[in-house]
């Protein structure tokens, strides 16, 4: 009881951390969706020299993605861009870091999708005279997207999972905000659970939006 | 009836391979305006291959196709053919329109927005000109009454009516028909053909690839037969179905007719 009032006391600080959470995870949650996407357009190149060295590349970043720890990704992106020499807050670097991250899983995503279009598809639109980035735009990604919806709320609902490990670049988001009260105030497994319950709450809130958005659709 | 003058489509001298396999050995014809043209002939014999070389959905090995003074060139023959080839395609995919044995509506899409999609975007149409233009195509195809409904939600003669009415939304020159009927239940077959022997007697110039002998003898004015990647009969229905020049033909119409 002295705990969860601890946590009460402190409510305007987690909404704060909270509300951090969520924009990073939007923001790369965006980017994200952006770079997946290119890089399954990317990926429908032919048989020429070129494009098949982008699609090596890319197949490389994507294995990457999928099989390096997410930290060490984001410390990887945190340094690297240092390197570069581009002056980036903590804050941009973490987005990028995820944005990257997702990317790489929603570009797998995308390609399971683009498998249930039908070649007959955009056959059709193409006897019409549908250009190529008119036909990926008109036929082919409204109903990829709408195929995948489930997996790419999975993913984003990961995005939203991972973001505390942000909190190694000192972004003061939810679980990071828990933690400096939990070391100011010496009351711990409130705080957790506390924090527990609004990422419960975000996410899940996530997946009813979606599911109601897929019953009016 | 037809103008004989200059053909609205020439093919000259063209191949298509696969690889090794070669599908279109050597193909030479002249359509004119007009003229509906039977494709006919065993499975395996190049028929939609042809069909889909006319509008560049496969690329020619070698020969040349002229539609409309655009020209597609033999890939083999020079290495700029390709993006020529592209750009002429362009402009013959908007005189030349094509309808599919599987129908191929866009399922996200309602009737009247598929039929409106390729006016809108393409030709930048209005979309008040465009809905306008589509519910009487989609009336002269019988489909007026389904504009609202969504592609899965229709039959398969249903999906073909507004196949043909997306086609002819952009006003087309020429349409070519790969085995329209096949994909159907027997049901639906009349009124898919309807439509089309509609279109016929209203002028419109057509390659239709079908198995519908009866069709191809009552509504055409030309029947080819291929076989082996070469067009080895072209004639009137009565010349090519009574009098077949060729004994691969002979055969062919035995084992259809005993059918
Ligand atoms: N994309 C492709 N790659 C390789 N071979 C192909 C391809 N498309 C067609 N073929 C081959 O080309 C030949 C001719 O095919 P095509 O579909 O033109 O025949 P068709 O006369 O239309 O037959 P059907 O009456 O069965 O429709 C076949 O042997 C087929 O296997
Ligand atoms: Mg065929």
């Amino acid at each position: 009881m002295e705990g969860l009032k601890t946590v009460l006391e402190y409510t305007p600080l987690i909404l704060k951390g909270l509300g951090y959470t969520v924009l990073v995870s939007a923001e790369a949650i965006v980017i994200a969706l952006i770079i997946g996407t290119l890089l399954s357009v990317l990926r429908m190149g032919g048989n020429s020299l070129p494009s098949r060295i982008v699609k090596g590349i890319i197949k490389v970043y994507i294995s990457f993605v999928r099989d390096t720890p997410v930290l060490v990704q984001i410390y990887i992106i945190y340094q690297a861009l240092a390197v570069m020499g581009l002056n980036l807050s903590a804050y941009v670097s973490g987005v990028i870091a995820l944005s990257l991250n997702s990317g790489g899983f929603i570009a797998e995503i995308i390609r399971g999708g683009l498998t249930a279009i039908p070649k007959g598809q955009t056959e059709a639109a193409a006897a019409l005279g549908m250009s190529k980035p008119k036909i990926l735009a008109r036929i082919v990604f409204p109903q990829v997207f709408k195929i995948v919806s489930p997996q790419l709320t999975s993913e984003f609902i990961n995005v939203i999972k991972v973001s505390p490990m942000l909190s190694v670049l000192a972004i003061v988001e939810l679980t990071r905000t828990a933690q400096r009260l939990i070391t100011q105030t010496y009351v711990t497994l409130p705080f957790y659970i506390a924090i527990a319950v609004l990422y419960f709450i975000v996410c899940a809130g996530l997946e009813e939006i979606v599911k109601l958005q897929k019953k009016k659709a | 009836m037809a103008d004989t003058q200059t053909p609205i489509i020439s093919v000259k001298n063209m191949a298509k391979s696969y690889g090794e396999l070669a599908v279109l050995r050597k193909i030479d014809i002249d359509i004119y305006k007009g003229q509906v043209v039977s494709v006919i002939g065993p499975s395996g014999s190049g028929k939609s291959t042809f069909l889909r070389c006319l509008n560049y959905l496969e690329e020619i090995t070698s020969g040349e196709i002229c539609i409309d003074g655009q020209t597609i060139r033999g890939i083999s023959e020079a290495k700029e053919n390709k993006k020529l080839n592209e750009k002429a395609a362009r402009e013959i995919r908007k005189n030349v329109g094509m309808v599919f044995q599987q129908f191929n509506l866009w399922p996200h899409k309602t009737v009247l927005e598929n039929v409106i999609e390729c006016p809108m975007q393409i030709k930048k149409i209005k979309k008040e000109d465009a809905v306008r233009t589509a519910m009487e195509l989609l009336k002269k195809v019988g489909m007026d009454g389904k504009a609202d409904a969504y592609p899965p939600q229709l039959s398969g003669g249903q999906q073909q009516r507004v196949a043909i009415a997306r086609t002819l939304a952009m006003n087309p020159e020429v349409i070519l028909f790969d085995e329209p009927t096949s994909a159907l239940d027997p049901e639906f077959v009349g009124e898919v053909l309807d439509v089309m022997k509609g279109l016929a007697k209203a002028g419109m110039t057509m390659i239709v690839v079908t198995h519908e002998m009866g069709f191809a003898s009552e509504v055409s004015d030309r029947v080819c037969f291929m076989d082996g990647g070469y067009v080895i009969e072209d004639g009137t229905p009565e010349e090519v179905f009574k009098n077949p020049k060729s004994d691969r033909a002979k055969q062919f119409f035995s084992k259809i007719l005993n059918v």
